[in-house]
C-alpha cells in the first residue's frame, strides 16, 4: 500500500475524471426512470456517443460539433427505445438489451469499416482552467483544471436537480413516473413527457460517451465503455434516482476505480480487483433494501395504457 | 414481471409421449412464422447497412437508373457478406465447418435454457454470463485438484460442481426477489459483474487461484485431460465437437420433460402465469421462484463447466473470461420462445453468426455486423406482441381442427429455405425445404395444393441452385 | 322545502347506458337543486357509479340529456365537465403519493411562471382555498403520509381549485373511520352553505340519512324513488334498495348439520390500506349446513375470505378447521385439511387463463396420486378427469385443451367450481360464486352448492346478492364494517331485517324520522 498516493491531488482529480462519464449516463438514467421508463441500454448509448463524437469530430475538425453529434445520435437511438417502450408498449428490459447489443455492434462495425486504425490527431475537447479556483493550493489542481466536459457535467447535475425538483416541468415529470393515471386525469401529457425524458437520457449518455473519446483520451476503441454504462445504472440506483445522488455515487465508484488505476495498491493484486467489485456489491445490497429503501419511481418500467 | 414468451409448453393434456412430442413440434411451427419474419427483417436492415457503408448507393443509382440491374449491383454486397457468413458456418462439403458452428452453439444452448427456465417462472435471468463464469472457474479448480481421478468420475464431478456454482448465483438472485422484492434484472446484472471481476481477482497473479504454471498470466491450474469430454471424431477426423452435444440435447429434453410432465414444472409455469392463482391453489410461490432461479443458474454454470471440459481447450480458466454467451442466451431464449427445439435452432443460428462472422471480414464486412443483427433481432422480439397482431394470429378457441392453420408455418419455412437455397446455392437449404414440406404432408396426412406448390418450388430452387453452382 | 326559483344545478333526464347486453342505467332521472346534498343509493351493480361517471364525462349516455343550471350540455370528457364546474372525487384516489398536498392540487393547472415552480404561490393559493372552505390541511405535507381522511380532503380541494360548483363523491366514506366521516359531513354541509351542490354515492344508510337532503334510490339500473330525507326512514330506503327479485328458486330442502367444521373466534385483520377490516369476528360453520355472510361489498368480506384461505395475515383471533388450529396456516395446509374455495375474482385468483381447461382443473391437486401416477403428471388421468368434469358440470364451449381464457365467464366459473368440488372438500368457501353469470349458470351453481351441503360439506357463502343468500343459506350472518351485528336462522331472516343490519341500522326500535 502506497499511502503517499492519497496525498497527491492527482488522485482526487482522477476521481472526478472517472466519475464524469458515470454521472452523465446516470443523470440520463435518472431523467428517464423518473418519468417511468426503464432504460438499461445506457452502455450502448454511451458507446454510440463515444464513437460518433470521435468520428464527427475527426470528419468535421471541430470537437464541439463532435459532441453535438454524439448527443444527437444518442438521443436518436434512445428515441427508438422510446417508441418501442412508450408508443408500442413493448418490453422495456428487452428493448434495453437490444439497444446495448445494437450500440456495441454498430459502433464496432462502423469503426472497423471506416476508421479501423484509431483516430490520429483527433480534435478533442480542451481543458479549462478556472482562474481563481486553480490557484488554491491542494484543491486547485483537482477542481480548477479539468476538461470542459467535467464542468459541463457539474453544471448539468445542478440543472437537472433544479429542473426535476424546482420547476413545473419537473413536477409533472415526477408525477408521470409515479402515478401516470393521476397525471393524465388532470391533463398532463404522459406520453410527451416520457418521450422527452427518454430522448434526454440518450443525449446525456451520449455526452458521457463523447467525454470518453474526446475528453478523457483522444481516441476510440471498440467497446471502450467496458461496462461503465452498467456502473452508471448502479450509481443511479444507489443515488436513489436523484441527480445529486447520482453524482455522489459516481464519485464513490470513481474512488474505487481510482484505487485500482493509481498505485495505491499493487495494480494487479487481489485486493484491487476486489475493489472493482464494490460498486456492484453495493448496488446489490441497496436493491435488496438493506441500506434503506432504494425505491424506483412507482410507475417505472410499466407501460401506460390509458384505456386501462 | 412475467414475460409471456409465447405459448408455454404447458403440461400436456394430449395423451402419450409421442403425442406430446408432436404437440411440441406443432407449437414450434406455429411460432416459427413470427421468428422467420423477425429474422428476415433483421437481414433486410443489415443488408441496407452494408449497402450504405460499402458503396455509395446514390452513385450507383445515378449511374444505372432504377432498374433491376441496379438492384442486383447493390444487393451484390450484402449477398457476398451473408454468403460468406453461411459458408463460414456451414459451407464445407463435409461437416467440418458445421461442427465448428455446432461447437459454438453448444454453450449457447445452455445459456438459452438458463434464461428460458427462469422465464417460465416469470423471472428475467440476465445473469447467465456470471453463472457460466462461476461454473467455469469452479470446474477448473476441481478439475485440476482432482486430476488424478479417472475420467469417468472426474468429468461428472467437474460438470456437477459447475452446475452447483451457477445454481448458487441463481438462487441468490431468486431469494432476493422472493423475500426482498429485489428486481431480478438488476440483481443478476450486478451478480454478473461480481462473478466476472471476482473470478479475475481470484485468478490473477497473486490471487489465491492462480495456477502454478501460469507464467505471469491470470490463469488457473490446468485440469488434466481426465476432465475432458470425449471428442466426437466419427463426425470427421478434424471434428471439434465433443460429447457435450449429448449433454446439451439431454438438458433440452429434460427441460421439455419437466414442463410437459412433472407437477414441479406445472407449478413453476403457474407461478409465472398467475402468482395469485398459484398461491390460491396451494403452490408455495417463494420456494418455486428460488428453485427456478437456482436451476436456471445451474444451467448457466454448466455452460462454463463444459467449456472447461472441452478437449480442444486448455482446461484452465483464464481471466478475463467474458465470452458473451450469457447475453446471447437472452436472445436465444426469446427467439426460441421457450420451446426447446426452437432454442436449439436459435442457438445454432447464433453459433453460425459467431463462426461465420470472421469469414465476412474476407469480403470486407466487419464481423460486428452480427452484433448489429442480434440487436435488431432482439429489438423486434421486444415488439413481439405487435408482430403477432400484424400477423393477426387468433389465439382463441383451440379445437383440434384449428391446428391445421398453424401447420402452414411449416410451408412458410419451406418456402424460405428454398429461396435461401436458390440465392446462395446451398444444397443444405434446399434439402431442408423439401424436408419441411414432407413433414407437413406427413402430419396432415393429406396433400394440399399449397404443399404441392411448395414442394415444386423447392425442387425448382434446388435444381436451379445446383445448376448455378455447377456452371458458374 | 321552498320551491326552486332557479334552474336545478344538475338535471339528468332519461339517461340510458348500455355496455354490450348489460343495461347499466335505464332511463334514469335525477334532479339536484343548487345548494343541496343529493345521495344516490343502491346495491352493487345498481348503476350509481355509471350514472355519475356520465355526469363527469367519463362515459357518454346512449340516450337522454344532461342539463347544468338548466342548460343542456354534452360532455366528451372530464375536461368538459370541469369547464361546466363539475368535479369528481373517485373511490380510488388519483393522487401522487410522494408529492406534497399543494403540488398534487395544482398539478396540471399550476400557477403560471417562467421557469421555477412557484412553490410559495401554490402553497398560498392552496392555504387560502383550504381556509375558505374550512378544509384544514397542511399544504406542505407529503400526500403519501396523510391519513385517508386528509387525502380525501386533498381530492376535494383539487376540484374546488378548478372551480367546481358541483361535486360528485363516489363512496366517500368507504375508506374513512367514523370520526373522519363525521368531519367530512361537517365539511359537506359547510360547502353547501357556500352554494355548492353535492352528489354522493353511498350504500351506508345511516350516513346518508344524517347528511343528505334528498335521496335517489337505484335498483338494477332503474331509478325506483326519489325521497326527501325529512319524510322517509332508513327502513323504507333499505326496502326500496334491496327489493324483491324473482329468481327461479332452487329447493333448499332441509339441512342436517353435524359437527362444527370451521370455528372462528374473535378474528381480526387489517385491510390493504392498514385500517382494521375485521374487528373480532366469531362464528361457526357446521358440516352439512350453509352459513351465508350477507352484506354490501366493502365491509370486510374480501378480507375474511383472504384470511380463511391463508392469503392474508390475521392479526389476532383463532381459526380452526376440524378442531385443528389453522390460524395463519399456509394455503397448502388448509387444502390438505379439506378446505376448498371459490374466489370472488376468478381471473386474479381462480384461474390461470393461459392454461388449458384440463390444467386448470388440476390446480391444487397437481401432487395428488389421483392426478399423478406416481411422481409424474399423467396426461391420461388429467385428460380423463377433464372430460369427466366437463361433462358433469356442463362446461360449454370447451374440450380439455381449450384455453381457459376463451371460455365465457359462466363457464370459467364452472371450471373453478368443478375443480374445487372435485377435491372432495369438507369445507367449502364460495365467495360471490355467481358474479357475472346468467340465470342458467346461477341455477346450476346453486344446485351444486346445495348438493355439496347434502353430502355433508360445510359451506361458507359470502355474497353481496341478498337473494342468493336467502335462497341457499341455512343460517345467515350479516357483516357490516368488520363486525357481525346479527345472525339469523333461515326462518328468522327477512329482507327487511337483513337490509337494516346490512346498511348500518339496528333492530332495536328507533325514534321516528331518523
Amino acid at each position: 500500500m502506497d499511502w503517499s498516493v492519497l496525498a497527491n491531488s492527482d488522485f482526487y482529480a482522477g476521481i472526478l475524471r472517472t466519475a464524469t462519464p458515470l454521472t452523465l449516463a446516470a443523470l440520463g438514467g435518472v431523467m428517464t426512470e423518473r418519468s417511468g421508463v426503464t432504460n438499461i441500454g445506457l452502455e450502448g448509448l454511451m458507446l454510440i456517443g463515444a464513437f460518433f463524437g470521435a468520428w464527427i469530430s475527426a470528419s468535421v475538425g471541430n470537437p464541439w460539433v463532435g459532441v453535438m453529434g454524439a448527443m444527437f445520435f444518442g438521443g436518436l437511438i434512445a428515441l427508438i427505445h422510446g417508441v418501442v417502450s412508450i408508443g408500442l408498449r413493448g418490453n422495456q428490459i428487452i428493448s434495453g438489451v437490444a439497444i446495448n447489443l445494437f450500440g456495441t455492434g454498430i459502433t464496432g462495425y462502423l469503426y472497423e469499416t471506416y476508421v479501423s486504425n484509431g483516430f490520429t490527431n483527433l480534435p478533442s475537447i480542451p481543458n479549462l482552467t478556472i482562474p481563481g479556483l486553480s490557484a488554491i493550493p491542494g484543491v486547485g489542481p483537482v477542481i480548477g483544471v479539468q476538461n470542459s466536459i467535467v464542468y459541463i457535467m457539474l453544471a448539468l447535475v445542478a440543472i437537472t436537480h433544479l429542473v426535476l425538483f424546482h420547476t413545473t416541468l419537473g413536477l409533472r415529470i415526477r408525477a408521470v413516473g409515479e402515478q401516470p393515471r393521476a397525471a393524465d386525469t388532470v391533463g398532463v401529457n404522459v406520453f410527451a413527457l416520457r418521450y422527452l425524458c427518454v430522448t434526454i437520457s440518450g443525449m446525456l449518455a451520449g455526452l458521457g460517451g463523447a467525454y470518453l473519446s474526446l475528453g478523457l483520451i483522444s481516441n476510440f476503441s471498440v467497446n471502450m465503455t467496458s461496462g461503465k454504462g452498467f456502473i452508471a445504472l448502479a450509481a443511479m440506483i444507489v443515488g436513489k434516482w436523484t441527480p445529486l445522488g447520482a453524482l455522489t455515487a459516481s464519485l464513490l465508484f470513481g474512488f474505487g476505480l481510482q484505487i485500482q488505476t493509481s498505485q495505491l495498491v499493487n495494480v494487479s493484486s487481489f485486493a484491487s480487483n476486489i475493489v472493482t467489485i464494490a460498486p456492484y456489491l453495493i448496488t446489490l445490497i441497496a436493491v435488496a433494501g438493506f441500506i434503506g429503501r432504494a425505491t424506483a419511481p412507482a410507475a417505472d418500467g410499466v407501460p401506460y395504457d390509458p384505456t386501462h | 414481471m412475467a414475460v409471456a414468451a409465447g405459448s408455454p409448453a404447458e403440461p400436456s393434456s394430449e395423451g402419450g409421449l409421442g403425442q406430446a412430442l408432436i404437440a411440441l413440434v406443432r407449437r414450434l411451427v406455429a411460432e416459427s412464422a413470427v421468428a422467420a419474419i423477425t429474422l428476415g427483417l433483421a437481414f433486410v436492415l443489415g443488408s441496407l447497412l452494408i449497402i450504405c457503408t460499402t458503396t455509395d448507393p446514390f452513385a450507383v443509382i445515378g449511374e444505372h437508373g432504377f432498374r433491376l440491374k441496379t438492384l442486383g449491383l447493390l444487393l451484390h454486397y450484402p449477398f457476398n457478406a451473408f454468403d460468406s457468413l453461411f459458408s463460414g458456418s456451414f459451407g464445407a462439403p463435409d461437416m467440418t465447418t458445421a461442427t465448428v458452428t455446432f461447437g459454438q452453439a453448444l454453450p449457447l444452448v445452455f445459456t438459452g435454457l438458463a434464461v428460458a427456465f427462469a422465464f417460465r417462472c416469470g423471472l428475467f435471468n440476465i445473469g447467465a454470463e456470471g453463472q457460466l463464469v462461476a461454473g467455469a472457474l469452479v470446474a477448473s479448480m476441481v478439475g485440476s485438484s482432482w486430476s488424478g481421478l479417472p475420467a469417468i468420475l472426474l468429468v461428472p464431478a467437474v460438470l456437477l460442481i459447475s452446475l452447483l456454482a451457477g445454481g448458487v448465483l441463481g438462487a441468490v438472485a431468486g431469494a432476493l426477489k422472493a423475500y426482498r422484492g429485489a428486481h431480478e434484472v438488476i440483481t443478476t446484472i450486478m451478480l454478473n459483474y461480481i462473478a466476472i471481476y471476482g473470478a479475475t481477482a481470484m485468478v490473477e497473479q497473486g490471487g489465491p487461484l492462480n495456477g502454478p504454471n501460469s507464467n505471469g498470466q491470470a490463469v488457473t491450474a490446468h485440469a488434466g485431460s481426465n476432465a475432458f469430454l470425449p471428442l466426437l471424431t466419427w463426425l470427421g477426423k478434424d471434428s471439434t465437437l465433443d460429447a457435450g452435444v449429448f449433454i446439451a440435447l439431454g438438458c433440452a429434453a429434460l427441460y421439455w420433460f419437466i414442463f410437459a410432465r412433472t407437477s414441479f414444472g406445472y407449478e413453476i409455469t403457474a407461478v409465472g402465469l398467475n402468482p395469485g392463482a398459484a398461491a390460491y391453489g396451494g403452490i408455495p410461490i417463494k420456494r418455486r421462484m428460488i428453485m427456478a432461479m437456482a436451476i436456471a443458474g445451474g444451467l448457466g454454470g454448466l455452460a462454463g463447466g463444459l467449456y472447461i471440459a472441452d478437449p480442444t481447450g486448455t482446461g484452465a480458466f483464464q481471466a478475463p473470461f467474458d465470452p458473451g454467451w450469457g447475453f446471447d442466451g437472452i436472445a436465444i431464449a426469446l427467439l426460441g420462445k421457450g420451446n426447446p427445439i426452437g432454442m436449439i435452432l436459435a442457438a445454432i443460428l447464433f453459433g453460425a453468426l459467431r463462426t461465420g462472422s470472421q469469414s465476412m471480414q474476407l469480403v470486407g464486412v466487419s464481423p460486428h455486423m452480427t452484433e448489429v443483427l442480434q440487436g435488431i433481432i432482439v429489438l423486434f422480439i421486444a415488439l413481439d406482441v405487435i408482430v403477432r397482431k400484424l400477423l393477426n394470429r387468433r389465439r382463441g378457441l383451440r379445437t383440434p381442427g384449428d391446428f391445421a392453420a398453424e401447420w402452414r408455418g411449416l410451408l412458410v419455412l419451406a418456402v424460405a429455405s428454398a429461396s435461401i437455397a436458390l440465392i446462395f446455392s446451398h444444397v443444405f437449404f434446399g434439402a431442408l425445404a423439401i424436408a419441411f414440406a414432407a413433414v407437413f404432408v406427413l402430419i396432415r396426412r393429406q396433400v394440399t395444393r399449397g404443399s404441392v406448390a411448395v414442394v415444386v418450388y423447392s425442387v425448382i430452387c434446388l435444381a436451379l441452385g445446383l445448376a448455378i453452382n455447377q456452371y458458374l | 322545502m321552498t320551491p326552486p326559483t332557479e334552474a336545478p344545478a344538475v338535471e339528468m333526464r332519461a339517461i340510458t347506458k348500455r355496455f354490450g347486453t348489460l343495461v347499466a342505467d335505464d332511463h334514469v332521472d335525477l334532479l339536484a337543486p343548487s345548494g343541496t346534498i343529493h345521495a344516490l343509493v343502491g346495491e352493487n351493480g345498481a348503476g350509481k357509479s355509471t350514472l355519475m361517471n356520465m355526469l363527469y364525462g367519463l362515459y357518454t349516455p346512449d340516450s337522454g340529456e344532461i342539463l347544468i343550471h338548466g342548460k343542456p350540455v354534452t360532455l366528451h370528457g372530464p375536461g368538459d365537465a370541469i369547464k361546466q364546474g363539475i368535479g369528481m372525487v373517485h373511490q380510488h384516489f388519483m393522487l401522487v403519493p410522494p408529492l406534497t398536498v399543494a403540488e398534487n392540487i395544482v398539478l396540471g393547472a399550476e400557477p403560471p411562471s417562467l421557469a421555477r415552480f412557484p412553490r410559495q404561490e401554490a402553497i398560498r393559493r392552496v392555504a387560502e382555498l383550504a381556509a375558505r372552505y374550512g378544509l384544514r390541511v397542511d399544504p406542505t405535507a407529503r400526500v403519501g403520509d396523510l391519513p385517508v381522511g386528509l387525502q380525501q380532503r386533498v381530492e376535494i380541494l383539487k376540484t374546488l381549485y378548478r372551480g367546481a360548483e358541483i361535486l360528485i363523491l363516489d363512496e366517500p366514506t368507504a375508506v374513512l373511520t367514523p370520526q373522519e366521516t363525521d368531519e367530512l359531513f361537517v365539511v359537506l354541509r359547510d360547502l353547501v352553505t357556500k352554494g355548492k351542490t353535492i352528489l354522493f354515492i353511498s350504500h351506508k344508510l345511516r350516513e346518508v340519512m344524517s347528511v343528505a337532503d334528498q335521496i335517489s334510490v337505484l335498483r338494477r339500473g332503474k331509478k325506483v324513488a326519489t325521497l326527501e330525507k325529512a319524510t322517509t326512514s332508513r327502513e323504507e330506503i333499505a326496502r326500496l334498495m334491496v327489493g324483491r327479485e324473482i329468481l327461479p328458486q332452487v329447493d333448499r330442502g332441509v339441512s342436517h348439520p353435524g359437527e362444527p367444521v370451521l370455528e372462528v373466534r374473535d378474528l381480526r385483520c387489517d385491510s390493504d390500506r392498514g385500517l382494521s377490516a375485521l374487528k373480532g369476528l366469531s362464528f361457526t360453520v357446521r358440516a352439512g349446513e350453509v352459513l351465508g355472510i350477507a352484506g354490501v361489498e366493502g365491509n370486510g368480506q374480501s378480507e375474511l375470505v383472504d384470511v380463511l384461505t391463508g392469503l392474508r395475515h390475521a392479526t389476532s383471533g383463532t381459526v380452526s378447521l376440524h378442531g385443528q388450529p389453522v390460524t395463519n396456516a399456509t394455503p397448502r395446509r388448509l387444502r390438505d385439511l379439506g378446505l376448498a374455495a371459490i374466489p370472488e375474482d376468478r381471473h386474479a385468483r381462480g384461474l390461470i387463463l393461459e392454461y388449458s381447461v384440463a390444467n386448470n382443473l388440476v390446480l391444487g391437486s397437481q401432487n395428488s396420486p389421483a392426478v399423478t401416477g406416481g411422481w409424474l403428471l399423467s396426461p391420461r388421468r388429467i385428460l380423463e378427469r377433464a372430460r369427466r368434469l366437463i361433462g358433469q358440470f356442463d362446461i360449454r364451449g370447451a374440450v380439455p385443451a381449450t384455453r381457459a381464457r376463451s371460455l365465457s365467464g359462466g363457464n370459467q366459473q364452472k371450471v373453478v367450481l368443478a375443480r374445487e368440488i372435485e377435491s372432495r372438500p369438507s369445507f367449502l368457501i364460495a365467495a360471490q360464486p355467481t358474479r357475472g353469470l346468467d340465470i342458467g349458470a346461477i341455477q346450476f351453481v346453486h344446485q351444486q352448492l346445495l348438493a355439496e351441503r347434502d353430502k355433508g360439506v360445510g359451506i361458507l357463502l359470502v355474497s353481496a346478492e341478498l337473494d342468493e343468500i336467502l335462497a341457499l343459506s341455512d343460517r345467515i350472518a350479516v357483516l357490516y364494517e368488520g363486525s357481525i351485528p346479527g345472525t339469523f336462522t333461515a326462518e328468522e331472516a327477512t329482507e327487511d331485517r337483513l337490509g337494516i343490519l346490512m346498511t348500518g341500522g339496528s333492530l332495536t326500535p328507533e325514534p321516528v324520522g331518523g
